[in-house]
């Protein structure tokens, strides 16, 4: 059983996809159904937990088996602390997703679990794979279920958003391939075996201007998907049209693609080239701009979910300016960060689809008072907004600190650019919450907005329980990222360029 | 030995003419589907005898015949095969578009069948004389055929533009052919790799070769005949020009350009390098505002030959592997494409226009999802086969250190993308209009699930399909 575990639940969707295929024509039948699968899923990859061997170093639940030869690709899978965390918030959320999907779904419900749930064994193959081919494969793979989903299911510019989406992120793609292609060469003819393998790739050791230009390959295929500035114009097109699923699918997950693409392949791959100030600098200074950019770009939203839209890029920023700081806390703070906006994006985009069922406007002047109408809601929401504002006892504090005491041990202007985007995070977030909250009923077609409802509060709940969880006793997580993350700094200065 | 390697272009020959004869005989009948499941079966003989020659070589050696004029080696098995796939699409898509077009006649199968003996012998010529007779026998069918619907204008036209730019690479092929004999003395492939020198005459024998049969691959800045001969043929006749053809015309280029003219390559690889940025870049560009379904498809052609060329450029043995890769899965994804596209002509539409796939995901649920993996799969977007193709023409360009290429060929993906995209929007996000359903004939469903199957099927399991198209490519002569 635990010899195939983590095969299973990568499997599960999508067998859980093939499954939906068969059944009668019912929304019911059919959204249900999709549920089932998600939560079992989700079960199983809880699984994961116990036989997790959290001071072990390397990978763990590895399976392989021979695939294509000819080429040296492998399926192969494994897990170590960073990519546990990223499966486990990836079942968690789809199962969520599919949940808030429950009423808006109406039209066309078999292609769309079907998206949902090609996308989650999409993503977990992502999160897991550790040959190079498998890993493309599923990087790309993903793309065909969001764009079915943005495309059919979106808001009014749901084509344009779409196909934008589609086309930025696989002309990306097609850069990573070149630099993965780059280093498979490379290691080939150095050492005359070709494979896709991770973990013999890393061990290539290659001149110092190669890896370089690696590096700028694979940084064009992940830093599209963070997005990071300035590749990131795709990004508010595709949460805005997107139906509420999907931008929680899309940001909470699809966007920590990118990161974990940077952390799992770049620093291990081409550790030199992470390491040389140019390259540091540059990353840095564009998850700088990123995260005050972002922000900025936040406080003169009028739509509430470009807003949150937005944040993203904000949030993101920290993420990636955590990975470029090369050290434990880095590493670690940016991990974290990913989780944590996982959850409170999530939160952010579901809350704003809740709404939006209900008044069907996303513009932030058409609310206001909604505290009195709403209660739960706006408990919930104010959660949200402090979780993602970053205060401490909630989860978005502790992975925001840690990212910057990372950053301060490197670099104190970075530091200080990265508390300014708290302070502006703080500020386009709690005014989001006094617009739309705060102050009398604006509005009479307010006054009547039911509030959360038993199925939306029990989508929220597992979020929020988890918010509080990560804010309030972090230090599991740190227990699990940290053999992995020891291990990438290891690699990282071992294989640091030296003048 | 000699009847293996002569048995299947015979079959083709004695199938067509049966068909010639037969179709006079039962002219009364108002049925003729059953001239397809004739030549179905004929195929089904055809390809057991090809079959036969996979046996043979297995076992050991090519085979030569007609006083070594062909040979049965890895390239001519491997494209005949591909043809022949070909040629089994087209007939299982033919019948029912025949009978809504209202020209149903047995010359259509018998054509088609001589066609595929004219490939075979491009396939497996090794002597001038045996490859242009080929390739004339393939070029006058295809003509006959481009203009088969008689009573269309555009399918005249279009049958006209396409002789005459047909006979124009001819006559280019030819004059090349002329030179290598005088060059050498011989007609002989063999002979003519011994005589082959930098001269001036080798460089106008390569020159006016390779662009001679750029043509038939319908390359740019030779393509002008392919959107119009496209738009204009018969949908099943578009679909079979732009795989079989194709694929006949690579094999002749691989079989020049690795034999006799390998030691040329420095006169044709800036030639191949300029045709191939070209297709790629004009077919992809063009493709972009095409309304047309089939002349999208043209454009889209003239990229892949691109891709193709590359494959040359990238030199063995990785390009190499990349050329027979990227045919075997085009020769199943194109034709998978044209079973859809057939079935879109139905009575009173000629389901030629990009909007007549509207809607076509609520109306035809299974059609638009097999149709959509085969787009993917033309775009090069994993998990399809598509995507293995391109990924062996993106490895081999950065192996052999063509990295600016690789990078081009990379970006033009994305471009190939929208426009295959285009036709998914209409299937997908456009609401749904009141149109008439698909004619899908029982061979088109057949056609369209087989070759969806297998563009999945290689996509995410290619290691078969490549040790297949690689122990082939060993077993060249």
């Amino acid at each position: 059983m635990t010899a195939h575990l983590l095969s299973l639940v990568l499997f599960l969707p999508l067998a859980g996809m093939l499954g939906l295929l068969l059944l009668p024509p019912s929304v019911r039948v059919l959204r249900g159904f999709a549920a089932l699968v998600a939560a079992v899923t989700f079960g199983f990859s809880l699984l994961l937990l116990p036989g997790f061997q959290t001071g072990s170093p390397g990978f763990q639940y590895v399976e392989r088996a021979s695939w294509i030869p000819a080429i040296g690709a492998q399926y192969l899978i494994g897990l170590d602390g960073i990519s546990l965390l990223l499966v486990l918030l990836t079942t968690l959320v789809s199962l969520l997703a599919i949940g808030a999907s429950w009423n808006s779904i109406s039209e066309r419900p078999r292609l769309f679990y079907a998206m949902i749930l090609l996308l989650e064994s999409g993503l977990i193959g992502v999160f897991t794979s550790l040959d190079l081919f498998l890993f493309y494969l599923f990087w790309d793979t993903v793309l065909i279920p969001m764009y079915f989903i943005i495309g059919i299911y979106g808001g009014e510019r749901r084509s344009y958003a779409a196909i934008k989406f589609f086309l930025y992120t696989l002309l990306g793609s097609v850069f990573l391939l070149l630099g993965f292609l780059a280093i498979y060469f490379q290691y080939g003819q150095a050492t005359g075996v070709y494979t896709f393998e991770l973990t013999k790739l890393m061990s290539a050791n290659l001149p110092l201007h190669v890896q370089q230009w690696i590096f700028w390959g694979l940084f064009l295929g992940f830093a599209v998907k963070v997005p990071m500035f300035p590749l990131h114009t795709w990004l508010p097109d595709a949460h805005v049209e997107a139906p509420t699923a999907g931008s929680v699918l899309l940001a909470s997950l699809m966007l920590k693609m990118g990161t974990y693409g940077f952390i799992r392949f770049s620093l291990p791959l081409v550790p030199a080239a992470c390491s040389t100030p140019a390259i540091v600098t540059t990353m840095a200074v564009l998850s700088l701009i990123a995260i005050i950019y972002g922000a900025l770009v936040c406080l003169m939203q009028r739509d509430w979910k470009k807003l949150v839209a937005y944040s993203s890029i904000s949030h993101l920023g920290f993420c990636t300016l955590g990975i470029f700081a090369l050290n434990y806390n880095g590493i670690t703070g940016s991990v974290i960060q990913q989780v944590s906006h996982g959850i409170s994006t999530g939160l952010l985009f579901l809350l704003v689809g809740f709404i939006y069922e209900r008044r069907h406007t996303r513009e932030i002047a058409d609310y206001g008072g909604l505290a009195q109408v709403m209660p739960v809601f706006a408990t919930v929401f104010a959660i949200t907004v402090f979780s993602s504002a970053g205060l401490p006892l909630l989860n978005g504090f502790i992975g925001e600190f840690t990212i910057l005491s990372g950053a301060f041990a490197v670099n104190r202007v970075w530091a200080t650019v990265g508390v300014i985007g708290i302070v502006l995070s703080a500020s386009y977030l709690l005014w989001l919450y006094q617009r739309t909250m705060m102050g009398p009923v604006k509005y009479d077609v307010n006054r009547h907005l039911p509030d959360l409802t038993a199925r939306e509060r029990l989508i929220v709940l597992p979020l929020v329980v988890l918010a509080f969880a990560i804010g309030i006793y972090p230090a599991p997580l740190f227990r699990i990222l940290q053999p992995a993350v020891h291990a990438l700094v290891g690699q990282a200065q071992a294989g640091a360029f030296h003048p | 030995m000699n009847y293996v390697a002569l048995l299947p272009p015979v079959l083709m020959a004695l199938f067509g003419c049966a068909t010639l004869i037969l179709d006079v005989l039962t002219r009364r009948h108002e049925n003729r589907a059953w001239l397809a499941w004739f030549n179905l079966a004929g195929s089904l003989l055809i390809g057991l005898s090809l079959w036969r020659q996979w046996q043979a070589l297995s076992a050991g050696q090519p085979v030569v015949a007609l006083q070594d004029a062909i040979v049965i080696d890895g390239l001519s098995l491997f494209a005949n095969a591909l043809v022949w796939l070909s040629v089994v699409t087209l007939l299982l898509i033919s019948y029912r578009y025949l009978d809504l077009v209202g020209e149903h006649h047995g010359e259509y199968y018998a054509l088609a069948l001589f066609a595929q003996c004219g490939m075979y012998f491009m396939a497996a010529g090794v002597d001038l004389i045996a490859l242009f007779v080929g390739l004339e026998l393939t070029s006058l069918s295809f003509y006959i055929l481009v203009g088969f619907t008689r009573a269309d204008r555009r399918s005249n036209e279009a049958a006209l533009k396409y002789m005459l730019l047909g006979a124009l690479s001819s006559a280019f092929v030819l004059y090349g052919f002329s030179l290598l004999y005088g060059l050498s003395g011989s007609t002989s492939l063999t002979d003519i790799a011994a005589a082959v020198k930098p001269d001036p005459f080798t460089t106008l024998a390569t020159v006016t070769v390779v662009i001679g049969m750029l043509f038939k691959v319908s390359a740019a800045p030779f393509h002008f005949w392919a959107p119009d001969a496209y738009e204009g043929a018969p949908t099943p006749i578009t679909g079979y020009l732009s795989v079989a053809s194709k694929i006949a015309a690579f094999a002749v280029l691989v079989r020049l350009l690795t034999g006799p003219l390998a030691g040329a390559a420095a006169i044709w690889q800036p030639l191949l390098v300029f045709a191939s940025i070209a297709s790629i870049t004009i077919g992809s560009i063009a493709a972009l505002t095409q309304e047309r379904i089939k002349r999208l498809f043209a454009y889209s052609g003239i990229a892949h030959a691109g891709y193709v060329l590359l494959g040359f450029i990238a030199g063995p043995p990785l390009g190499l592997q990349g050329i027979y890769v990227y045919l075997l899965v085009y020769a199943i994804m194109n034709g998978g494409a044209f079973a859809v596209l057939t079935s879109l002509r139905n009575h009173g539409i000629a389901g030629d226009d990009l909007t007549d796939l509207r809607g076509l995901s609520r109306k035809h649920p299974v059609h638009a999802a097999l149709f959509a993996i085969l787009l993917l799969s033309l775009a090069g977007v994993p998990p399809t086969a598509g995507f293995i193709g391109k990924y062996y023409i993106l490895a081999a360009l950065m192996r052999s250190g063509h990295i600016t290429l690789a990078v081009l060929a990379a970006g033009y993906i994305v471009v190939s993308l929208y426009f295959y995209f285009r036709m998914i929007r209409e299937m997908y996000l456009e609401p749904s209009e009141d149109r008439q359903p698909l004619a899908a004939s029982l061979g088109v469903r057949l056609a369209l699930a087989g070759a969806a199957a297998f563009t999945l099927l290689i996509g995410l399991f290619p290691q078969p399909a490549l040790h297949g198209a690689l122990t082939l490519l060993e077993r060249n002569g």
